[in-house]
């Protein structure tokens, strides 16, 4: 077997092992499905108390992608410091498959966690608040799901070499769930921040992911761009995630640090 | 010093000191002090967008089920912790009062709680239009203090089932969350489905909520007392539950010897 075939199977391997365990975790229930529809709740009940219109497919669909964000975050930021604390991670890291194809397994089974936030969310509209459940360009609509699968599961692989190196950073995990939903315009609209703070979601793909998937379901001229940009920003997070993910690894082999938490 | 209330006093301030010692100055920055002001200002910004209230109904509502994190998180980890440490069969095999342990565990988390409470406050007022008259302040701190102990009630009632259920750390994020639903912090009681009012009627902070917001407006003590005796009871009556779910435990550990069982 080839050492691309070779890295391919331990990739599939982790994600199908490490979906295994999300789906029997019960804080992926709470981060992917039991979140978004609270807060998706909080919004419709907002909406229905104010003056604004009432709720749509792209606000459920914001919900979603914040379920997505905060899996990503909390499950695949987090989960090669989940490897070292259950005393793993130096076996992953003498395995001769590189740590990066099981790391990127582990985030793709922690974004794909946006199906059950995207199923939750879509749902509790249809069933709660009368949002109706009509797809402009369904083949459009998977192809941004799989879009937003893999950008997010990069931003995974980006925040897990960002914490695995330093570990402090996984101490201000939670400071980063709200900021992000902000400035990515996930249920307020992007247009109502100020600039910078747009900019800032410019560079994060779950802005992007919703504008795409928006424009899939609701009809728009929003997906190619948000496909794009996902695509974009998912390679630079790849590459940012390799050498992170790379120089953790040296790192803790030169400093003999990989057991400390 | 007596006993009683050394046990009361020591006990929960070693109790306190040492989940931070476990947990990281970092996280307790993390998780006390910036979580609950984004939190706080992520559902001003969305009131504001969908229009449903002003700010200083997100400011004061979002201050109050802020304290969640040191209320209800922190009793149930205080409690949960002793039995992962294994420190759990030594306070039981002790002779000491039950009910000083439980006190004396609360108590650092209903002051954290307000510390929360009222730091959340202060920051909300000054970054949204939120106005606060100076003249408020004393009523609206006996407020958040009674709505912290409150919570602080459900967190030691979390902590003691803790005791007996390896899910307790998933009830506590399922409460806390459904809290930003039901306490009325971002949505107005009348306004939720009966059922959902009913679960926030029977959970602490929704009367709390209540009070502060009408002391905000200009309200007194005694117009609000209602509000605040059933904040009161609530609290107590999750107090009650605890003692007697410990109780509970402690008597199935030692007839079962699970006591160490995590």
């Amino acid at each position: 077997m080839s050492p691309a075939t070779e890295n391919a199977r331990a990739t599939v391997a982790a994600t199908l092992f490490t979906a295994k365990l999300l789906m029997r975790s019960r804080f992926s229930l709470i981060a992917a499905v039991l979140q978004p529809i609270v807060y998706a709740s909080i919004t419709g009940f907002m909406f229905e108390a104010g003056a604004r219109e009432r709720l749509t497919t792209g606000t459920m669909l914001g919900a979603a992608v914040m379920g997505s964000w905060t899996s990503v975050l909390f499950l695949a930021g987090g989960t090669l410091n989940w490897e070292r604390r259950q005393g793993t991670l130096p076996f992953l890291v003498a395995a001769p498959v590189p740590l990066l194809a099981v790391a990127a397994g582990s985030c793709t089974a922690a974004a794909l966690l946006s199906l059950y936030s995207m199923a939750g969310s879509l749902a509790l509209g249809a069933l709660v608040f009368d949002v109706p459940l009509e797809l402009a360009h369904p083949a459009l609509f998977v192809l941004a799901t799989l879009v937003m699968i893999v950008s997010m599961s990069l931003l995974g692989l980006l925040l897990c070499g960002a914490f695995v190196l330093y570990r402090q950073a996984g101490m201000f995990t939670n400071m980063l769930e709200y900021p992000v939903w902000i400035v990515c315009g996930l249920l307020v609209p992007v247009s109502t921040l100020s600039p910078g703070f747009a900019a800032l979601g410019a560079l994060l793909a779950p802005r992007w992911a919703l504008d795409a998937l928006r424009g899939a379901a609701m009809g728009g001229s929003s997906v190619w761009p948000g496909t794009a940009a996902c695509c974009g920003l998912g390679a630079a997070y790849a590459i940012g995630g390799a050498f992170l993910l790379r120089y953790a690894e040296r790192q803790a082999r030169v400093t003999a640090t990989l057991h400390l938490r | 010093m007596t006993a009683p209330l050394r046990l009361l006093l020591l006990g929960g301030y070693l109790s306190y000191r040492a989940l931070f010692e476990w947990l990281r100055p970092s996280l307790f920055i993390s998780v006390m002090l910036v979580t609950p002001v984004l939190q706080m200002l992520f559902f001003a910004e969305l009131g504001r967008y969908a229009g449903s209230a002003d700010p200083s109904y997100f400011v004061i509502g979002n201050a109050i089920v802020g304290c969640t994190v040191a209320c209800v998180y922190g009793p149930m980890l205080a409690m949960s912790e002793e039995r992962a440490t294994g420190t759990l069969p030594v306070l039981l095999a002790s002779p000491a009062s039950r009910i000083c342990i439980f006190v004396g565990r609360l108590i650092p988390f209903a002051v954290n709680g307000l510390l929360v409470s009222a730091y959340t406050l202060f920051f909300g007022s000054l970054v949204t239009d939120a106005h606060i008259p100076a003249d408020r302040i004393l009523p609206l701190a006996l407020t958040l203090l009674i709505a912290a102990s409150a919570c602080s009630g459900l967190g030691l009632c979390l902590g003691a089932i803790g005791l007996v259920s390896r899910d307790v750390p998933f009830l506590a994020n399922l409460v806390a969350l459904l809290m930003l639903l039901v306490s009325g912090a971002n949505i107005g009681m009348d306004r939720l489905p009966t059922w959902l009012r009913v679960l926030g009627e029977a959970l602490p902070l929704s009367r709390g909520i209540e009070a502060a917001r009408r002391i905000a407006r200009g309200d007194s003590l005694s117009a609000v007392g209602g509000l605040l005796l059933g904040e009161i009871v609530i609290g107590l009556v999750y107090l009650v539950a605890s003692v007697g779910v410990f109780a509970w435990a402690e008597k199935t550990a030692r007839t079962k010897a699970t006591l160490e069982l995590a």
